[in-house]
């Protein structure tokens, strides 16, 4: 939206495409070294792989575990995500829609939650974890990421709620339908284009995040994507080739999935800091 | 008579079928025990002991944080593993708690040196079961060694000799791993058994001697001369990738551990290293071999298995188990009068020098120094950095050392 | 009852927040004045462990720390917004391609903060690494230097790697902004002769000082969160020789213990803490403050 000269459109295409040179080599990198050997990755980073290893992931795959990793990092987003929705969408609805005492209070409350890092309190959350008997278990790091994800996105949503007409919550109101019948029924169906928001924040975090299940995860069999490279680290060693393997399934579907849904991968992560 | 015979038989086998296959689970932060373990289990029930070991591993760093909290709980392991004494915070805190229990006369310790034992006992009690020595020294490799007609050194101006004709042939001399600070306050640690020698660390420990004394300062300057052999950007490189550089030919040799043979063996299967203590300054003084005990078995106070808990470490602490150990892990066993797996002769050599020339003193882990804050270790992985990096002068080192070991260590308050 | 029965849906939310966000935060505070290695009994302290850290033999290392942080957070800034705005601009420009190239620039932003920082160690080996590598072949041998060894190039180095993975977002939160800067007012300036430049500067760039403002704000909270990239890069020590120590860091040492024989202090730990969260609250609360009023702004 900017008329401008040919030698100005030539100059910006070259800072456009020197920044997505440099964006985009060192990914190349990392796919390529997946297919190395060990010494090849640290001794000939620019050749490519003198024979393609795709043993590697099978390897990673099995042998370190990583099917396993996988489907664990797999249940724990989906059911993270579909908890927040639904907990801070419940939030969001009574906060838009109703008037009561203490609504700012309880408002300010939770979105106080946007300048409190989790990861500060670790050693409390760990302990109330291990107090209510939840340490190994999928419920641990589900709940901590619901209780994580609450304050921004019940923001979000209050602000959609906010746009939504009432008319035909009105009419539903006639009807005789309770809160929670208007919620399920009228207003959660209406708000696909803000959950997809929600998922979309939430989703980079808790599936690319490494510190929660390095402290409440135990079992091999529970832990995640992050944590399974971690295992890859033995107490003074490491199998880089299988490393890297490791590090591309954990990259790729996220990289998929951006790249399928990039429209609103990029508005939900920027919303929030627009104005 | 018979009868009752019969009966008590038959009463005494239910009951040993009853109590069959008790498992035992174990506690460690060390991956490579899984087969370890595996291997013990099948070793104690060919004897007829009927016991099941479920080992279960946890990162280094976090292994202490993640055993406090369930010992506190009340849900801990039988066995864990246990770091040395004296450590003010760790395997003190779980003495002080309560939660590991004292093996004399329930286990047979003969097998081990007074050496190795003293790093997990206080006041006549030993709390736990060694399970390995490690032996730091400089590696070397093989067939550069042969090529120049280099032979191991035994004072360091030898070993300054050996560096001086691996440069003039275009090689590294030493390849350092400066990146990861740790490294560095051990290589300072296995030169300072054999540069000041055991002697003159026997007389620190009792305060009788200081840090910024003339004999300790020249080692530090000895130290820090020495990064003209090291390979150019030694200051960015990693233990892994040293590990990668040294096991792929490209240095001459390294200050290590036998703990990286594993990773030099997994790089490289052909790869031929050998070892040898860090020289001293003269023929006067012999060399010798920072050894330290890496950890033990220990018992859990609360556990419900106690009986079966023992049997293994009973088992744990006879030759048999050290074999199965080396051969396994291919490190050293902690006890004495065992066979290291002839695939192995560096080990065999490692082992030897861990059981005669260990030096009865030190100041890096497993020793007096390491009891309290700051360590030796502490101010050795801050400013180690530094000297090489020039910022900080050996004499100011020695000093900084000193003055923060000086705010707690018992002798040198005096 | 029945006409309040939907306060029962905020229960849930409630509840988990408090459980595990609200409560925990208390509790930090409330442990940084014991002292306790993690097991056993937990010793009363007072304000010591704030003594020790503000007065005694801990603040060497804790003063380093916290500067480091503000040079992040300094430099980051610089880095992320002039940079940000250049390319927003760039791709405001509406050139062929344009999608795409927003695609790729937000493609380091997904990637796990540990994957980077442990790709980039590689490439940044001084023997073998990409980067030198590059540099030697174009003849610049004097610049390959050993980066993540150095005193004086370890930290910067840091901060170029987060810049690399961060930059995309800001660089599309600037051009979404720009979009919604009234296009009435771009076509009257163009009609009264301005050059696209003028028009850049003096008429899209004030309305993106809310932006700016919010952009700012976000980037110090984060910024004195920062832990994940420096571990991934230089380990729990900070080094070399210190120089990369952040208040993250400070803590995790403390917390769970450095490689080898390092205290386990919990108390202590959750002192650090604490000062951080003193130290970012009060930012983070000017945040929550915006976001009140724009909520309120709606009602």
């Amino acid at each position: 939206m900017l008329k401008l000269n040919p030698i100005q459109k030539a100059i910006i295409y070259f800072f456009l495409i020197a920044l997505a040179f440099i964006n985009l080599y060192p990914i190349f990198v990392l796919f390529l070294s997946s297919f190395k050997t060990t010494p090849e990755i640290f001794m000939k980073p620019f050749a490519l792989p003198k024979v393609w290893k795709f043993s590697n992931y099978v390897e990673a795959w099995n042998k370190a575990n990583f099917a396993n990793y996988f489907k664990n990092s797999i249940i724990i987003t989906i059911i993270s995500l579909a908890s927040i929705i639904l907990v801070s969408s419940m939030a969001a609805y009574v906060i838009a829609r109703f008037e009561f005492r203490g609504k700012r209070a309880l408002f300010l409350y939770l979105i106080t939650g946007l300048a409190l890092p989790a990861r500060l309190a670790i050693i409390p959350i760990f302990l109330t974890v291990r107090d209510l008997h939840l340490q190994n278990t999928y419920s641990s790091l589900i709940l901590v990421y619901t209780a994580g994800g609450i304050a921004f996105s019940m923001f979000l949503l209050v602000n959609f709620f906010k746009s939504l007409p009432r008319e035909l919550e009105d009419s539903a109101k006639i009807d005789g339908a309770g809160p929670f019948r208007i919620y399920w029924s009228i207003d959660l169906p209406l708000l696909k284009p803000a959950v997809a928001t929600v998922v979309i924040f939430n989703f980079v975090d808790i599936w690319n995040d490494f510190f929660f299940p390095l402290i409440l995860i135990n079992k091999d069999s529970l832990k995640t994507i992050p944590l399974g490279i971690q295992a890859f680290y033995g107490e003074y060693g490491v199998q880089w080739d299988l490393l890297f393997a490791g590090l591309n399934i954990s990259v790729l579907p996220v990289l998929i999935i951006f790249i399928l849904m990039s429209k609103q991968f990029i508005s939900g992560l920027t919303e929030g800091a627009v104005k | 008579m018979k009868k009752f015979a019969a009966a008590a038989l038959l009463a005494l086998s239910l009951l040993s079928f009853a109590a069959a296959e008790d498992k035992v689970t174990i506690w460690g932060w060390r991956p490579q025990d899984a087969d370890l373990w595996t291997k013990v289990q099948s070793a104690m029930q060919a004897q007829g002991t009927k016991v099941t070991i479920d080992y279960k591993t946890y990162l280094a760093t976090e292994y202490d944080s993640k055993l406090f909290v369930s010992l506190q709980s009340g849900s801990g392991p039988d066995i864990f593993y246990t770091r040395r004494l004296p450590s003010a915070s760790r395997t003190q805190a779980l003495i002080d708690g309560k939660y590991i229990v004292p093996l004399n006369g329930k286990v047979n310790l003969k097998n081990f040196t007074d050496v190795t034992l003293s790093f997990i006992s206080e006041n006549g009690k030993t709390w736990g079961v060694p399970f390995a020595n490690q032996v730091i020294g400089i590696f070397y490799n093989s067939d550069l060694f042969k090529k120049y007609n280099l032979k191991e050194p035994s004072t360091w101006p030898e070993l300054l000799q050996v560096c001086e004709t691996l440069k003039k042939n275009g090689v590294t001399p030493i390849f350092a791993s400066n990146k990861d600070a740790w490294t560095l306050a051990m290589q300072n640690a296995m030169v300072s058994v054999s540069y000041p020698g055991e002697a003159w660390l026997g007389k620190l420990t009792k305060g009788q001697a200081k840090f910024t004394d003339p004999e300790y300062v020249e080692m530090l300057t000895a130290l820090n001369d020495l990064k003209k052999y090291y390979q150019e950007g030694f200051s960015a490189n990693s233990a892994a990738e040293q590990d990668v550089a040294f096991s792929m030919g490209q240095a001459g040799m390294v200050f290590g551990g036998i703990f990286q043979n594993s990773n030099w063996l997994k790089t490289n299967p052909d790869f031929k290293f050998g070892y040898f203590p860090v020289p001293s300054k003269t023929k006067a003084v012999t060399p010798k071999v920072y050894v330290y005990m890496d950890g033990s078995y220990g018992l859990y106070s609360g556990s419900k298995n106690q009986a079966a808990a023992l049997k293994v470490l009973n088992f744990a602490a006879t030759p048999a188990f050290g074999k199965i150990f080396s051969e396994t892990t291919g490190e050293i066993t902690a006890m004495k009068g065992v066979a290291m797996p002839a695939s192995k002769p560096f080990l065999q050599e490692c082992y030897q020098y861990a059981n005669t020339q260990a030096s009865a003193y030190r100041y890096w882990v497993g020793s007096p120094f390491d009891a309290g804050k700051p360590s030796v270790y502490d101010l050795l992985s801050e400013n180690m950095q530094s000297m090489y990096l020039g910022v900080l002068t050996p004499v100011d080192f020695a000093k900084k050392i000193q003055d923060g070991v000086s705010t707690w260590y018992p002798a040198f308050k005096k | 009852m029945k006409k309040n029965a939907y306060l029962l849906m905020v229960v849930p939310a409630v509840l988990l927040y408090t459980v595990f966000v609200a409560y925990p935060f208390i509790s930090s505070i409330f442990l940084s004045f014991f002292d306790w290695p993690g097991i056993g009994p937990k010793k009363y302290v007072g304000l010591a462990n704030y003594k020790t850290i503000l007065f005694g033999y801990m603040q060497p290392e804790f003063l380093r720390s916290i500067t480091h942080n503000a040079i992040f957070f300094v430099w980051s800034w610089i880095l992320s917004i002039l940079p940000g705005l250049f390319f927003a601009f760039c791709l405001y420009a509406g050139l062929k391609g344009t999608n795409l190239f927003k695609v790729i620039f937000f493609f380091p932003n997904v990637i796990s903060i540990v994957v980077v920082g442990f790709l980039f160690s590689l490439l940044l080996n001084p023997q073998w690494g990409l980067i030198n590598a590059l540099l030697k072949a174009v003849g610049l041998k004097a610049w390959a230097k050993p980066w993540l060894g150095e005193i004086k190039y370890a930290f910067p180095t840091i901060i170029g790697v987060t810049q690399w993975r961060g930059l995309g977002f800001y660089i599309l939160v600037f051009l979404a902004a720009m979009i919604g800067v009234n296009k009435d007012e771009v076509e009257a300036a163009r009609l009264d002769g301005a050059s696209e430049f003028r028009i850049g500067w003096s008429i899209i760039v004030p309305h993106l000082l809310p932006t700016i403002m919010t952009l700012t704000i976000l980037k110090f909270i984060w910024t004195f969160n920062i832990f994940d990239i420096v571990y991934a890069m230089e380990g729990s020590q900070g080094g070399p020789a210190g120089s990369t120590d952040v208040l993250g860091t400070l803590f995790y040492r403390i917390a769970f213990g450095g490689l080898g024989s390092s205290e386990v202090g919990m108390g202590l730990g959750a002192a650090v803490v604490t000062i951080i969260f003193a130290v970012v609250f009060p930012v983070s609360l000017l945040y929550v403050f915006i976001i009140d009023r724009r909520m309120e702004g709606k009602a």
